[in-house]
């Protein structure tokens, strides 16, 4: 349940809307409960209910707001709860710029624990799909926060040259 | 959709006894599939996707060690009351 609430933060970047999310997938969980069986990942299927519910949702908002990546990142980047160090503040700024799809399949692998083929069934694609997505948010990340591979120190390579 | 979630299931399920069954090259394979999977990734180095990811799950963990608000443990609590009738 934190780790749910936590995934729809970094998809919306909004508590109070993540809290929406999370209740209106319990409630679809709930009212669904036939269509889930026993014994498979009740967590993914969690994660499903929820990305498709905040996807559907977004894609009405976006015919009606143009600019929702602006307001988006706003949100995110001004959270008063959300202080310490620069760095951090960095990383999270980036993370809201990444696109969507990107950014969910980084957190579904890198955060919340899923394989690759598990994060392809909640965002139903393709494995392949998830791991170049995993791949380019990765690279835009390391973009962003200026990380390149001369500034990154690497021991052992000026021994071997 | 719970379909979908049991063919994922049953994937892993199938996964689980290969790994299970290389126990005398653990070592090794564990560095081949590390490798592997590396090589795959195109762009970064294994340094700065591990630092990507102490990041990431800094951001998440976050978020996830927050207390659960009231008003979702008062539904989980109502769901279930509701389940008992």
């Amino acid at each position: 349940m934190t780790n749910l609430r936590a995934f729809a933060v970094s998809l919306c970047g909004d508590r109070e809307r993540a809290d929406d999310l999370v209740q209106e997938t319990l409630f679809k969980a709930w009212n669904h409960l036939d269509s889930f069986r026993e014994g498979t990942n009740l967590k993914a299927w969690l994660f499903t209910i929820l990305r498709n519910t905040y996807f559907s949702e977004r894609r009405k908002r976006r015919r009606e707001v143009e600019d929702a990546d602006g307001s988006y990142a706003a949100t995110l980047a001004t959270h008063p709860e959300q202080h310490g160090h620069m760095e951090m503040q960095d990383f999270r700024m980036a993370l809201t710029k990444l696109p969507d799809d990107q950014r969910e399949a980084l957190i579904l692998v890198g955060a919340a624990g899923f394989s690759y083929e598990e994060a392809a069934e909640i965002s139903g694609c393709a494995i392949g799909t998830i791991k170049s997505r995993v791949n380019r948010a990765r690279n835009r990340l390391g973009e962003m926060l200026g990380m390149d591979e001369t500034t990154e120190p690497e021991p052992g390579i000026t021994k071997t040259a | 959709m719970g379909t979908i979630v049991d063919q994922a299931e049953k994937k892993e399920r199938r996964r689980k006894p290969t790994n299970a069954g290389k126990t005398m090259t653990q070592a090794t394979s564990t560095q081949t599939r590390q490798g592997v999977s590396l090589s795959t990734e195109e762009g970064l180095s294994p340094n700065l996707q591990a630092h990507i990811g102490r990041h990431l799950r800094a951001v998440f963990d976050e978020v996830a060690r927050e207390p659960i608000p009231d008003r979702l443990l008062q539904l989980l609590k109502d769901l279930e009351r509701s389940g008992d009738k």
